[in-house]
């Protein structure tokens, strides 16, 4: 607010609660109190999620928690290209973007172009087309999307994949235009169930695209509870590609 | 800087200042009393809602640091906001208005009293959670270093906030980036109604400043002298590229926390003891001492004080709501953000 465009790192978004005072009540907010007298062009970046057994305090997803909050705006690349362009835009942008990575990802390797471009916050991008269901997710849980996509593929099922790329704001049209075509819904995100993102995007699709519907909109979430340690407890906790596969054959009634 | 709460009103420090500088603290001081009166009547009245936290007592604090410090220098403070404002030459019609939540408040009406603004006079509001401004205070400081300006910030709060998790952060990150500061704590003895005894095994608030070896002193919070030498000698340290500075105010609020306290933890003897001590009344003394006003002079000053406080209440009571359109607007810089409509 004072003239500059500040990047802060947070190691994982784990550690942003001892911030979130500061995104919540400031950066969200300094712009409605003050009349629009000061814009807030900052970027929050860190890692979100679980990164392997990092037991509770470590695992956590807040995609939810700041996308519900009015003045932001959340970015959740899901590959190296996507993130360049997406980074440029959120760091260009003249809002507060909460831009949220993964551990797990920063190993990953993909093309990048080297000239500039910049992917605009707010569009999804179709990675798979498909006729038979639609399977939306975002950031790291895509990887298990594409992998259930090519699961169903085996078995003659063509999925649509979508990567929403930002959770606030979510690109509707895309998800509502596939819906129309396929009919059937999954969502995948790694958070927990109550009040997600999949609540969210089911809730839209059940207002605004009823009638096309085929299926009940299903999901594939966290389990409810605070992620464990130990390997068999973490799996039983977390989205995978076999839970993924379960849900899409539930929804085409398989 | 003395280490000791200076002794008000010795004939050495009168004479360090102007006529011009005296009748200016009178005249701001006594206006954002009458304002604030107004502001309590008018809440009295039930022509504002909301919080509404009154600086009746404190002037000092705000009045002796903006005569003190230079243009372009930041000042952030808590919800207790409509006074620094005035002090800094607002408009203080606007003021009214955002009390009144009209269109034609300072924050279009969408900030309300804790949450004034007027970055063009460089104040940077009106926070509402206690403690809340003082990291965006070194933000505002760390953003003039990083420039490269002459400029720094002030950053007020009271002694509750002194206790909060993010001050302490604040003075820790100021002080290792030797950003140009001044943190100052108006200690008016009570944190809403508990008071500082209560709250801490440190009572010299000053002296949490020390534990980051932040230079630390009190200071009389009633005499505008003694605020602005303060705040003149810290903008030197600062400006010297030395790093923060730790000041308490040591003030009193004769008002409760906010409207609806009815301030029943204190006594009247001890509200009585500081109002012989009152800063605008101190002013005054010295300004017909010296002969710098007639009373009959200052009576006019007050009287078109009183009439221009009207006049905010006039302007405020008929400027008109924000179009319910307007909750749309200021949340984005982006002009076209897509907002989920049912």
């Amino acid at each position: 607010m004072n003239g500059i465009r500040p990047i802060i790192e947070f190691m994982t978004f784990n550690f942003s609660l001892v911030a979130i005072d500061q995104i919540i009540n400031s950066a969200a907010k300094l712009k409605s109190m003050s009349g629009g007298q000061v814009d807030v062009p900052i970027v929050f970046r860190g890692a979100t999620g679980n990164a392997g057994q990092l037991a509770a305090q470590h695992s956590q997803n807040f995609e939810n928690w700041y996308a519900n909050t009015p003045g932001l705006k959340v970015v959740v690349p899901s590959n190296p290209k996507d993130a360049k362009g997406l980074l440029k835009s959120s760091i260009r942008d003249n809002d507060p973007v909460i831009f949220m990575e993964s551990e797990l990802m920063y190993g990953d390797k993909g093309e990048v172009p080297e000239s500039e471009y910049l992917i605009p916050i707010g569009t999804a991008n179709v990675v798979k087309e498909g006729t038979d269901i639609t399977l939306c997710s975002f950031g790291k849980m895509m990887k298990v999307a594409i992998q259930a996509a090519e699961e169903m593929a085996k078995e003659g099922i063509n999925v649509e994949v979508i990567d929403l790329r930002t959770v606030r704001p979510i690109d509707w049209a895309t998800i509502i235009t596939s819906v129309k075509k396929t009919n059937r819904l999954v969502v995948l995100e790694e958070a927990w169930p109550l009040a997600s993102i999949s609540s969210e995007i089911a809730f839209h699709v059940s207002k605004n695209a009823f009638d096309y519907l085929d299926a009940p909109v299903t999901r594939v979430v966290s389990e409810d509870v605070p992620v464990a340690y130990a390997k068999s407890l973490l799996e039983a906790t977390v989205p995978n590609v076999e839970k993924t596969v379960k849900a899409i054959k539930e929804v085409l009634y398989r | 800087m003395s280490n000791q709460t200076a002794n008000t009103g010795s004939a050495a420090t009168e004479e360090r200042f102007s006529k011009e500088t005296y009748m200016w603290w009178y005249e701001n001081m006594l206006h954002m009393r009458r304002f604030e009166e107004m502001s309590g009547r008018v809440y009295g009245q039930q022509k504002i809602s909301g919080f509404c936290h009154l600086y009746i007592g404190q002037e000092a604090c705000a009045a002796g640091a903006v005569s003190a410090l230079k243009k372009g220098d930041k000042y952030i403070t808590a919800y207790r906001d409509h006074a620094h404002p005035i002090a800094l030459g607002s408009d203080p019609k606007r003021i009214m208005a955002e009390l009144y939540g009209k269109a034609t408040g300072l924050s279009k009406g969408k900030g309300g009293s804790m949450h004034i603004f007027d970055v063009e006079n460089g104040f940077y509001g009106g926070h509402g959670i206690v403690g809340g401004q003082i990291p965006l205070g070194v933000g505002l400081a760390f953003a003039e270093q990083y420039k490269g300006t002459d400029n720094l910030c002030i950053a007020y709060m009271g002694d509750g906030a002194a206790r909060q998790g993010a001050v302490h952060e604040a003075f820790n990150m100021a002080m290792t980036m030797k950003l140009p500061i001044i943190f100052v704590i108006e200690n008016n003895g009570y944190a809403m109604g508990t008071s500082v005894q209560r709250t801490s095994n440190v009572i010299e608030l000053y002296k949490l400043g020390e534990s980051y070896d932040m230079p630390s002193h009190p200071v009389d919070g009633m005499s505008v002298e003694e605020v602005h030498i303060a705040c003149e000698e810290a903008a030197e340290h600062i400006r010297a590229g030395k790093g923060p500075v730790l000041l308490e105010f040591r003030t009193y609020r004769y008002k409760g926390h906010s409207m609806s306290d009815p301030a029943k933890y204190r006594t009247k003897e001890e509200v009585e003891s500081y109002k012989q001590k009152d800063p605008v009344q101190q002013v005054k003394a010295t300004i017909l001492e010296k002969g710098y006003a007639t009373e009959e002079e200052l009576k006019e000053m007050d009287n078109r004080i009183k009439e221009s406080v009207k006049e905010c209440v006039k302007f405020a009571e008929e400027s008109p709501l924000p179009d319910p359109k307007e909750i749309f607007t200021d949340v984005y810089a982006q002009e076209d953000y897509p907002f989920v409509r049912e």
